[in-house]
């Protein structure tokens, strides 16, 4: 599982409000924004947690893609 | 000689003649040897006499091609296929997926949710609730030392087993927390659902997939039910409403029509038009009253079903009341337990082996529906055109099917069944 981007505390992101524990979308910034957001503690890369938009990746036009153990249970 | 002096010893042992030498109490053992291997004996026979294979139950009477018929019929639903409207689908989508993050922020801003908490899996829901001590208080009681003492406390287990999304609430602590986590849990469901019917749209537009012959279960009552307005075209539904209950009648030989989960609502609740959670109580009831529940695993049932705390002592007066006004039911039940006898410690004693049971009749029941089924997925196809496609989808307990409802069909399919199973009160829909 690829890590997921989450917020660590409340900020603002251009129009994006992002809360604690909430994830940053996986295409909005560029990996040297995220690097910068990361070393001031802004934002966690958490491993032991999907990423909504890649697991959805075709309702949240997100470019990757996941799978999670148990998401064929909800499959045809 | 040794003389019994035994004051624990009942009154009539003390009384028998003779009894109290070493060559009588020799004489006596080997009798009651002889006696236990007669028993032994006789339940080895009872063992062999009687077996699941020989319960006969009353079984539908079908035509010799049914099977063939039937699945020729799923195999022509396949091939034909189902269409989907691509963009609706991705509309849906995106819609629900706005939702489900509207979901996810609130379920975060619970303590209990840490960031790290992957809210699309159970295992780390679980994990988080039971850092917590969210999970450590559960609504169903401890097992105790009574409880081990009669036996109940394997029952108590199950009903405090926590193993998936259906026994989510059993946790007392953190209402609005767990409240959020399922709904959280029940949209991403439902859109995983929905992205799996996208990936399966072929070019043609439609979907061809075994689901659509003969699906059942949650993935139809929930999950595909969201995804309807994708359909292109026009459709109609027909319903068989609480098959279960008709088979069960049907085979226990009941002659009355299965009760109407408002009827029973209104009978219970002293109303006059009780409310949907009511109504969903009710059915849970209902449900597993029909599949024999009985205990904390009928409180377990009916628990999942309505997603809360049941009270127990009201539904257990329920599942009384039905077995008081529905005894052919329960004797089905209970006579057909001597079938699934098993040896019981060293002694040769027998008891039924309840799991065997519950399967096996868990088996007749989807067998049996899925019979009622084909027969009016049959009748619908027998009175169509030779080259039509009437039926999109065939699922347990409903047909999707393309265009306007055909005049007359209900009372055709009425017919068959009632050939099928004759004597038997199916409850059917046409929904629009």
């Amino acid at each position: 599982m690829r890590p997921t981007l989450v917020a660590m505390r409340s900020l603002q992101i251009g129009n994006r409000q992002l809360r604690l524990g909430e994830e940053l979308e996986p295409f909005l910034l560029s990996d040297e924004e995220i690097n910068r957001l990361l070393d001031c503690r802004d934002l966690a890369e958490v491993s032991e947690r999907a990423s909504l938009y890649r697991l959805l990746h075709h309702f949240s036009k997100c470019p990757e893609s996941e799978r999670v153990e148990g998401q064929g249970n909800y499959e045809l | 000689m040794h003389q019994i002096n035994d004051r624990r010893r009942p009154a009539f042992f003390e009384s028998s003649p003779g009894v109290g030498t070493t060559g009588e109490a020799a004489v006596i053992d080997g009798a009651s040897r002889q006696e236990g291997e007669r028993q032994m004996e006789m339940n080895r026979h009872r063992q062999t006499a009687l077996s699941a294979d020989m319960l006969e139950l009353k079984q539908p009477i079908l035509s010799d091609d049914h099977a063939q018929r039937a699945a020729d019929l799923d195999a022509k639903i396949r091939e034909n296929g189902i269409t989907f409207d691509r963009e609706t689908i991705l509309k849906i989508g995106g819609e629900l997926f706005q939702e489900l993050l509207t979901v996810d922020r609130e379920a975060r801003a619970e303590s209990v949710i840490g960031p790290p908490c992957d809210l699309a899996s159970f295992a780390s829901v679980r994990y988080w609730f039971t850092l917590s001590g969210a999970a450590a208080n559960l609504n169903v009681p401890q097992v105790t030392t009574s409880d081990q003492f009669d036996g109940s406390d394997k029952e108590l287990e199950i009903g405090r087993q926590i193993v998936s999304w259906a026994d989510e609430w059993k946790f007392s602590g953190e209402p609005r927390a767990t409240r959020l986590a399922f709904d959280h849990h029940c949209r991403f469901a439902r859109l995983a659902f929905g992205q799996s019917l996208y990936v399966w749209i072929e070019s043609d537009g439609r979907i061809h997939h075994k689901f659509f012959a003969g699906g059942s279960g949650e993935k139809v009552q929930y999950l595909f039910d969201t995804w309807l307005p994708a359909l292109t075209g026009e459709f109609h539904r027909v319903l068989i409403k609480d098959s279960l209950g008709s088979l069960v009648f049907w085979v226990g030989g009941e002659d009355s029509a299965p009760p109407l989960a408002s009827q029973l609502a209104q009978h219970w609740f002293d109303c006059r038009v009780p409310s949907l959670e009511q109504i969903a109580l009710v059915q849970a009831v209902w449900g597993g009253f029909l599949l024999n529940l009985s205990g904390w695993r009928f409180f377990n049932h009916v628990g999942a079903v309505i997603r809360k705390v049941p009270d127990k002592f009201t539904i257990d007066r329920w599942l009384d009341e039905l077995g008081r006004w529905f005894p052919k039911v329960k004797r089905l039940y209970r006579d057909s337990q001597k079938y699934f006898n098993g040896a019981v410690g060293h002694y040769g004693s027998c008891q039924c082996d309840l799991s065997h049971h519950r399967e096996f009749f868990s088996q007749t029941w989807d067998d049996l529906q899925s019979r009622v089924s084909e027969i009016v997925a049959l009748t619908v196809q027998e009175n169509s055109p030779a080259d039509a496609a009437p039926i999109a989808a065939r699922f347990r307990d409903q047909l999707l099917l393309v265009g306007e409802p055909k005049p007359k069909i209900i009372e055709r399919v009425r017919a068959n069944l009632a050939a099928a199973f004759p004597g038997a009160l199916f409850n059917l829909e046409i929904l629009q």
